[in-house]
């Protein structure tokens, strides 16, 4: 998997590629962590080139968002498609997550 | 009103050890999965039980004869570990306890209201008990029917896990550990305080131990399960269930059963996954510290689900039963989600 995190406006653009696994999910946790630890209090997952989210990837996604959520932060997925987004809806996470069709309208929707 | 008070004194002496130890207890466990209301009527089941006990008791050493001693130290605890051990495998049985945490809290629960009854009886039978004897009672007997209920429950919700593990030899490891505890402490050759020292002495790091086995079991199981059932609900929506051992048992069935009923075999196993997916995605929000508030659509879910089991029968669900439902924990995560 590969993460890439950009800033973008006033919030950072997480772009993660591939599968997240249980080797792939710490290393997302781990960059999203660094953002929010230099003070960012907006995050973007953009999910679109994700093939595959696995529960560790599911936990790690929720343990950020809650942080982010506890800080008065923003968290929000974009591009969330396919079989992730259907991984999401069966098991009851969507209604959790500000969920966007791309990362524009969720920056769009920053405010 | 000094005796109402003093009675009042001992009593609170005599019990608030095993309740701020539960509390204790409920307070560690990270997943909050027995409801407080269970923990209450664990409580009070644990208080019906003393009050069997009294009449039991009273009947057994009458019945015992001059072997009163031997009544005491054995036919005692073999039937209060029993009375305790049946509710808190009852509660295994039927998906009220998942894993160890919850069987121990839910056994802990059972023995403290045990012992309320108990101290309660033997206020009155005490007369001019020293501040000591109660304290000894709180802290000893108190904590080991507390203790060697939670054994029972730990134990029975360890080899329940297993599938189709849930039946009555899952409850008699616990079972007998607990005797032999209980046993133990009846004819200990130590000291009253020496041992309520080493109940409180062990007790604690017994239960950390559990906690963080079960705690990890519970995470190994939500990785595990979770991957495995999406997994499955990938293949079935790919149409490629007939290629599985799964799809290839079902096949087997249609020799024995009609095509509607197949038909509604497949659509309960397709909902099961997706239930179990659901009851995993709700303990993963809990976990991370997000509410999972009731959803109607899992109720909607869980009305189909009756209404194919009906459809199905009893046969038909016996023959589905290595595919669907197979191990309590199955039942568990079922009745996380409400269902009864």
């Amino acid at each position: 998997m590969k993460v890439e995190g950009t800033k973008k406006d006033n919030a950072v653009v997480v772009t993660v590629t591939g599968r997240m696994d249980a080797v792939a999910a710490p290393q997302f946790e781990r960059a999203c962590a660094a953002w929010l630890d230099q003070g960012e209090r907006s995050l973007i997952v953009d999910m679109s080139g994700l093939e595959y989210c696995s529960s560790m990837g599911l936990r790690s996604i929720l343990i950020i968002a809650k942080r982010l959520q506890a800080s008065g932060g923003r968290f929000a997925l974009a591009g969330l498609g396919g079989p992730v987004r259907e991984v999401f809806r069966i098991a009851g996470l969507l209604p959790v997550f500000s969920v966007f069709e791309t990362v524009e309208a969720a920056l769009g929707n920053a405010g | 009103m000094t005796s109402w008070t003093g009675a009042g004194t001992d009593l609170a002496i005599s019990v608030v050890p095993v309740f701020v130890f539960l509390v204790l207890l409920v307070f560690l466990d990270s997943y909050k999965l027995i409801p407080m209301r269970q923990t209450l009527r664990s409580i009070a089941v644990g208080c019906g039980v003393a009050v069997l006990c009294v009449g039991v008791h009273a009947l057994g050493f009458r019945l015992s004869g001059g072997a009163r001693r031997y009544y005491g130290g054995l036919g005692i605890p073999l039937i209060e570990e029993s009375l305790k051990g049946a509710y808190v495998f009852w509660m295994t049985r039927t998906g009220r306890v998942g894993f160890m945490v919850d069987g121990a809290i839910a056994g802990f629960a059972l023995g403290a209201g045990f012992s309320l009854i108990e101290n309660i009886y033997y206020l009155r039978i005490i007369e001019g008990g020293t501040l000591l004897v109660w304290l000894l009672r709180g802290c000893g007997t108190a904590m080991m029917h507390g203790g060697t209920t939670a054994i029972v429950g730990i134990l029975a919700a360890h080899f329940a896990s297993r599938r189709g593990g849930a039946g009555a030899p899952a409850l008699i490891p616990g079972l007998a550990v607990a005797v032999v505890i209980h046993s133990v402490y009846n004819f200990s050759p130590l000291s009253p305080p020496y041992s309520a020292a080493l109940i409180l002495a062990l007790l604690p790091g017994v239960m950390a131990l559990v906690f963080r086995s079960s705690e990890r079991s519970l995470e190994e199981w939500l990785r595990e399960g979770f991957d495995a059932d999406i997994e499955m609900l990938d293949t079935i929506a790919k149409g490629g269930l007939a290629e599985t051992h799964a799809g290839r048992y079902l096949e087997s069935l249609r020799r024995s059963f009609t095509p509607e009923v197949v038909a509604d075999m497949f659509c309960l196993i397709q909902l099961s996954l997706e239930l179990a997916v659901r009851a995993k995605g709700d303990l993963l929000r809990r976990e991370a510290g997000f509410e999972s508030p009731p959803d109607p659509e899992v109720k909607r879910k869980i009305d189909e689900m009756e209404y194919l089991r009906r459809n199905i029968g009893r046969a038909g669900l016996l023959a589905l039963e290595p595919l669907v439902a197979g191990s309590a924990r199955d039942i568990w995560q079922l009745r996380l989600l409400g269902y009864q």
